[in-house]
């Protein structure tokens, strides 16, 4: 007997019990459209992530006050007043640190906003005109404060974006007057919306000076000098980023007078927050995959159900067929072949079905999912070997028999 | 030609030991019409099973055509079931879902026979065994009757030169039992096949040639028919129901 003909008498056993062959398909389908769907949810989200982290700003370094915490990073800013106006005016001078372009020190406290009889609470960023810069930051309405504003202590206030619609519900802000703890602050922009939840979008931000000097109050650095909470520096180049990550420590080593490894700051290029968040979004995905993995293996469990309730059935037609000449081979390839067909159209059938339910997640704009070829590989490399096993075992224990036991099976 | 020498089959059930048959010595010449006759239990479907190669005997001598069926594999028995024996079971045993003409081109599919040379042989065989219009009904589809016709059908496709049925009529009203022997009764007469067949009906045994009488495994009585009915059981039978 050809492959040619085990092709057909295999479809043509298929066919001939229609719901059985579609409910093992559908174990098939199952594990596969799950571990392709969540997968590229997986895979979505750590694209997302890291999108994100990107977006908040260009070839970013961020300097803390305090010392790195073991194993990870502290993102405790302003934990211990270290860091000062005057490092972040030595870190922008390029005779210090020739790889930094921008620089932009921030203090920050949260604070009581009103408009009219609307009040809310959000952290007041008080900065340079720089941050706009370093932290690519887009007014969607007005503009940034600038270094007159920074000179002469303006009382002007930019407005993150979810910030301005609690604030003002869709009315011009620009122009209005709001109260930061009872002190009257002009908006003169709002902010493009950032979007993931991050602090930008409700924050607000105001001239370091005039902060220090209406809103906080300055605070005295323990070596001297006002204190800074967080330095965002912009790297002149991402192929820089570690040149001036260097710089910087070494300046600041230098000034803070610091001879070992204790240092009392810590600074962070933007690719190191990104390993931690990939590794968290590593995670992530592998708890997705645990998930998809345990469908996998129900679906796999469903395909065995199917296979061992149709022996009694499957092991009669063996006994007619032995009857009737079939070779242990003969019956062999037939289930082979049965089983692999079930598998490549359940799988097939599968991964459209997963990749659907991802395309649909990408269509309520939730996230950006994307189907890897490594997801579809396991799902139907795992999905086959299934089938294949639990077609081909009742099979061959039932191909062993003789024709009258196997007649007899009951 | 069948020789049969003091073939035993012993079932083992744990500690129980079953003894089907005890003994049997037969001989089959080619282009024989027999009968087997005998009490329930008393090893008939045992003997069937042996001589069409689907069991082994426990002992002794089974010779087919010469060769010892003892000394074949698997695979060569297989052989012999497809090609040299056609069986018929009392149940019919046709898979189920699938057309008749699908069943009967089974045993074409494992002899190899290209498929349009199946087809019309399956078709053939349907036609010559009264089925021509039930070509692409499933077995739910069909009487009794008519199933046990698609078996018969399905053993002699392959143009086997033994054909063995056990109890093939047992699952049938008289009537149309009787059309059954008669079919096998034109395979034996204008084919020259050697029909074996297992019956409880002593009219239709009467109309063969040789009646084998077991009685707890073991061959209790052989009966030559010495002028068996000529005409056809089917006809004698109606003219039976007439009067
Ligand atoms: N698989 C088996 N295991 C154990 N004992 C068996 C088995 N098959 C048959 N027997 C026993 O062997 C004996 C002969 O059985 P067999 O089926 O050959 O009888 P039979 O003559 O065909 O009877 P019937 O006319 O009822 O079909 C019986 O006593 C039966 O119980
Ligand atoms: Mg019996």
């Amino acid at each position: 007997m050809n492959i040619l003909e085990s092709v057909r008498l295999a479809i043509r056993g298929l066919s001939a019990n229609k719901l059985r062959s579609a409910l093992t398909m559908l174990g098939i389908i199952i594990g596969v459209g799950a571990v392709v769907a969540l997968l590229s949810i997986g895979q979505g989200a750590q694209a997302a992530i890291t999108q994100q982290i990107q977006g908040i700003g260009s070839n970013l370094i961020f300097v803390f006050p305090g010392a790195l915490t073991q194993g990870g990073m502290s993102f405790g800013a302003g934990s211990s007043a270290t860091l000062t106006m005057e490092d972040a005016a030595a870190i922008a001078n390029p005779l210090n640190c020739p790889d930094v372009y921008a620089v932009a020190p921030q203090q920050q406290r949260n604070a009581q906003i009103i408009y009219r009889s609307r009040n809310t609470n959000a952290s007041v960023v008080g900065t340079v005109p720089q941050f706009s810069f370093v932290r690519t930051l887009e007014a969607a309405d007005g503009r940034f404060f600038d270094e007159q504003d920074l000179n002469s202590s303006a009382r002007v206030a930019v407005l993150g974006a979810q910030l301005a619609m609690d604030l003002f519900e869709g009315e011009d802000a620009i122009g209005q007057t709001i109260r930061i703890n009872r002190v009257p602050f002009r908006v003169i922009g709002t902010l493009v919306e950032q979007g993931g939840g991050g602090p930008t979008d409700t924050s607000l931000y105001v001239p370091m000076t005039t902060a220090k000097s209406r809103l906080f109050g300055s605070t005295v650095a323990r070596g001297g000098g006002t204190s800074v909470q967080l330095i965002s520096v912009s790297a002149i180049s991402e192929g820089r980023i570690d040149a001036a990550v260097q710089q910087i420590t070494e300046l600041l080593r230098q000034r803070h007078k610091i001879e070992y490894d204790d240092d009392d700051f810590s600074v962070t290029g933007q690719k190191d927050i990104l390993g931690v968040l990939n590794q968290v979004t590593s995670i992530l995905t592998l708890f997705l995959g645990a998930i998809a993995a345990i469908s996998l293996l129900v679906g796999g469990i469903g395909i065995m159900n199917i296979m061992l309730v149709s022996v009694t059935e499957r092991t009669r037609e063996i006994g007619i067929r032995k009857a009737v000449g079939a070779k242990r081979r003969d019956i062999m390839v037939q289930f082979l072949i049965e089983a692999m067909v079930l598998s490549i159209l359940g799988g097939v059938v599968g991964i459209a079905f997963g990749a659907g339910v991802a395309a649909l997640v990408t269509a309520t704009g939730v996230l950006n999912t994307q189907v890897s070829l490594q997801a579809v590989a396991l799902a139907v490399t795992f999905s086959m070997a299934v089938g294949l096993f639990f077609g081909i075992y009742p099979a061959t224990r039932a191909a062993s028999l003789n024709p009258i036991q196997a007649l007899r099976y009951e | 030609m069948i020789e049969l020498d003091s073939v035993t089959k012993v079932y083992s059930m744990g500690s129980v030991e079953v003894h089907a048959l005890r003994g049997i010595n037969l001989q089959i010449e080619p282009g024989e019409f027999i009968a087997i006759m005998g009490p329930s239990g008393s090893g008939k479907s045992t003997l069937m099973n042996i001589l069409g190669c689907l069991d082994q005997p426990s002992s002794g001598r089974y010779l087919l055509d010469g060769i010892s069926v003892a000394e074949m594999n698997d695979d060569d028995l297989a052989g012999v079931r497809n090609r040299k024996i056609g069986f018929v079971f009392q149940n019919y045993n046709l898979l189920a879902r699938t057309s008749a003409l699908d069943n009967v081109e089974i045993p074409m599919v494992y002899a190899g026979i290209s498929t349009s040379a199946r087809l019309s042989k399956a078709s053939n065989a349907l036609e010559s065994v009264g089925l021509a219009g039930r070509l692409h009904h499933k077995p739910n589809q069909l009487s009794g009757g008519e199933q046990q016709r698609v078996a018969i059908a399905r053993s002699l496709v392959n143009d086997p030169s033994i054909i063995l049925a056990d109890e093939p009529t047992g699952n049938l009203d008289t009537k149309t039992g009787r059309e059954i022997i008669s079919i096998f009764q034109h395979l034996n007469r204008d084919r020259g096949m050697t029909i074996v067949f297992v019956t409880h009906d002593p009219e239709v045994a009467a109309c063969t040639r040789r009646i084998v009488r077991l009685r707890d495994g073991e061959v209790v009585g052989e009966e030559r028919v010495a002028n068996p009915c000529g005409n056809d059981i089917a006809s004698s039978a109606s003219a039976e129901s007439q009067s």
